[in-house]
């Protein structure tokens, strides 16, 4: 039985191919669901049918089903390893129980929770590869790229969650248009073995006690391999219609089996399956959950996944494509956005400042010529204010002394050094240097926030003095007193007295001493302030 | 896949779309962006000017106040030599005409060259630069009211602004006398002379 490819639709779409010993079902996939659906004989016809079909097709992704009797499980343990050494133990070992296929299949199944903790795997194989190459072949040959080579049985893991399936123990059992009747064991959601048996032509016997015969015999198959767990087995058929009746009426659930009868219409509903489906059939079942879910491949091998390596890079390099020229449509439309707006910004700009420059040059030309600017002008003459506010001369200084001298009339001034500055603290020539010609009780000028400073040093003697040094130390420190009172005089220091109190000092002489000594000098230094500093 | 497994030929158009995409994409992007960057420099340019002609225009109000109430007072240093060139000639003549009238018994002047003036005040100069003429006087006094009738002579005739900077004053003998011709004191005097040039070196004239 053969469908000529005559009226494909061949929009961009992914595809599914069942292979089966008798025929490949190809199924289409659009708007997420099965669109279209083309079987093809195993036999020559078929070939040439399905290489045309690929020829005259779309190139898109197909994803091969394989539901054969010739697929073998086998459960083993590895030690725990990662890479490389992973990768060799199980190449040896799939060389070594499945000779001579290149389609093998590890499904890690755990860890052993006893001794070096071994970890558990299932391997598979398809034992007849010549089921599958001719269709693989002629893929490659029409560059078709096939996304994976997947087993039915592993692939209907998928549907326990779809159903709700709660125990541990499940069988699961299902039939298939060209395969017949797979029964696929599941041991807390992870199968443990799977069996085909063949089934005659619809219509021709009743199913209901052949499925239950081969149930039967698959059950003590898996009691005889201790694979069976214990507690109730959960037998999950999927049937429809008319077979619906008779198996319930045979199905006698015990306190080891219980049945449960599953309409493939009612799953097809719960998977979203659009339509009704009216055989007993789940080849569309399954061909829809591998469509939807896109597992990672099971079987295929490098060269059959060639061309769909290269479509995915092809697709990836479009998306990249359409992503580049989306970004820099983005990016350079929120550019050019922006540089349209400062454009016409610049320009209302350029309107306004052509404006202010033509008033600006009316006002100006109604102001007066100057030399400089006016702000310069200003300038200048805070330059000349600020000069004369420092403008300093002696004659301030001169007066001072002069008033404190009104009341000290045999005090004579020899000699006076006076300079202005900013520095309170300035050394005049004349003046000692060190801080210990300092007598105590003089008062060093602080800052005292004036604009400027004139400091003296005035230097002077006693005349007539009558060698009293006691009356002329009076006179001097009453002078200083005297210059201290002014309101201007920042700081007075006495720096040389006739006689030296100071402790620090030596002294030397004699009771006896007769000679009259006929000077007594002195020296004073006089701070001035002069001016308030702004602010 | 290694290279050598790869069919071109299945990638070729994906290949050269990307390529073309990439081209097209980069192309796109730095033009609108070069776009966008000169129209910036091109709105800051103008928005400066914009700024400086509006704060020109705004001011024009304040330049007239000042014209008004300041150029008078500038006229009138730069006819004293404060700002511009020094009178060092004017000052010679006030101080001989002062000794001659006064007849202090001695005075002696040195005036060094002018150099840049470096104050220890705060001082704005804007395009100004101040320089300053160190003058020496070393005068013979009758009494000290000699110096404050020369300084008083300098204050009044002379063309300038100047500050003593520091001075000496000796007793030069035992008992002061009152004749005219008596050097009684001598002092030593440092003055500033002070001059505002622009600092460009241009002359100001008005």
């Amino acid at each position: 039985m053969s469908s000529r490819p005559s009226s494909i639709d061949y929009g961009r779409r992914r595809r599914a191919a069942c292979v089966a010993p008798e025929a490949v079902t190809v199924y289409h996939w659009g708007g997420g669901g099965i669109t279209d659906t083309f079987v093809f004989d195993a036999d020559d016809a078929g070939l040439c049918l399905f290489d045309r079909y690929l020829r005259e097709s779309d190139k898109g992704p197909l994803y091969m089903l394989v539901d054969v009797v010739e697929e073998e499980y086998r459960h083993e343990t590895i030690p725990h390893l990662y890479g490389a050494d992973r990768r060799a133990v199980l190449e040896r070992k799939l060389a070594w129980f499945f000779r001579g296929t290149p389609y093998t299949h590890v499904l890690p199944e755990g860890r052993e929770t006893e001794g070096r903790r071994d970890d558990k795997v299932l391997l598979s194989a398809i034992t007849n590869p010549e089921l599958v190459q001719p269709w693989t072949r002629l893929c490659v040959q029409q560059k078709v790229p096939v996304a994976g080579i997947y087993s039915l049985a592993i692939v209907s893991t998928a549907l326990l969650d779809r159903i709700k399936v709660k125990s541990p123990n499940v069988l699961m059992v299902s039939m298939q248009t060209h395969s017949g009747l797979r029964q696929s064991y599941f041991r807390d959601r992870v199968i443990q073995i799977s069996r085909l048996a063949k089934m005659p032509r619809l219509g021709t016997v009743p199913f209901a006690p052949y499925i239950l015969n081969e149930l039967d015999k698959f059950e003590r198959y898996l009691k005889n391999v201790q694979l069976l767990a214990e507690g109730p087995l959960d037998i999950y058929i999927l049937a429809h219609g008319e077979l619906l009746d008779p198996l319930e009426r045979q199905c006698r659930n015990s306190e080891t089996v219980r049945y449960h009868l599953l309409d493939v219409a009612d799953v097809a509903r719960r998977l979203g399956i659009q339509g009704v489906l009216t055989t007993p059939f789940s080849d569309y079942i399954y061909a829809h959950l591998l469509l939807k879910k896109r597992p990672r491949n099971h079987y295929g091998q490098a060269e059959d996944l060639k061309y769909y390596r290269l479509h995915q890079a092809r697709s990836g390099m479009l998306l990249a494509s359409a992503a580049i020229l989306l970004l820099a449509a983005v990016g350079g439309g929120l550019n050019l956005v922006e540089a349209l707006s400062l454009r016409q910004r610049a320009a209302s700009a350029e309107q306004r400042a052509g404006i202010y420059q033509a008033q600006f040059n009316a006002a100006k030309g109604r102001l007066p010529e100057t030399p400089v600017d006016p702000q310069d002008i200003k300038t200048a003459v805070a330059i000349a204010d600020t000069l004369s506010r420092y403008k300093a001369t002696p004659l301030e200084m001169m007066r001072e002394v002069s008033r404190a001298l009104d009341g000290y009339p045999e005090l004579q001034i020899a000699s006076l050094n006076w300079l202005a500055g900013t520095d309170p603290n300035a050394v005049v020539e004349g003046e000692p240097r060190s801080d210990e010609d300092t007598p105590p009780g003089s008062t060093p000028p602080g800052d005292s926030g004036d604009l400027y400073y004139q400091i003296a040093v005035l230097t002077g003697e006693i005349r007539p003095f009558d060698g009293d040094f006691r009356a002329a130390l009076d006179r001097i420190n009453g002078f200083a007193a005297a210059l201290r009172a002014r309101p201007a005089v920042r700081g007075v220091t006495v720096l040389n007295v006739p006689f030296d109190v100071d402790p620090a000092g030596e002294l030397q002489g004699g009771a006896d001493d007769a000679a009259r000594p006929e000077k007594a000098e002195f020296t004073v230094k006089v701070v001035l302030g002069v001016g308030r500093a702004a602010g | 896949m290694r290279l050598a497994d790869i069919e071109w030929g299945v990638i070729r158009g994906a290949l050269g779309a990307l390529v073309l995409a990439a081209a097209i994409g980069a192309t796109l992007y730095t033009a609108a962006t070069r776009f966008r960057d000169a129209m910036q420099v091109k709105y800051s340019e103008i928005h400066q000017r914009l700024q400086s002609v509006t704060g020109k225009y705004l001011a024009v109000d304040q330049e007239d106040m000042i014209i008004r109430e300041q150029y008078p007072r500038f006229v009138e240093l730069v006819r004293k030599g404060v700002i511009g060139n020094e009178q060092r000639l004017n000052w010679i003549e006030v101080l001989k005409r002062t000794a001659a009238i006064t007849k202090i018994p001695s005075l002696r002047y040195e005036i060094a060259a002018r150099e840049p003036f470096t104050p220890d005040f705060g001082l704005a100069t804007g395009p100004y630069q101040v320089r300053v003429s160190k003058m020496k006087l070393d005068l013979g006094l009758l009494h000290e009211n000699d110096l404050s009738a020369v300084l008083a002579a300098l204050d009044g005739k002379a063309d300038g602004i100047y500050s003593v900077r520091d001075c000496t004053f000796r007793r030069s003998a035992e008992r002061i006398e009152p004749r005219l011709d008596r050097e009684n004191l001598k002092s030593a005097c440092e003055l500033l002379w002070f001059t505002i040039r622009l600092a460009n070196g241009n002359e100001i004239k008005l």
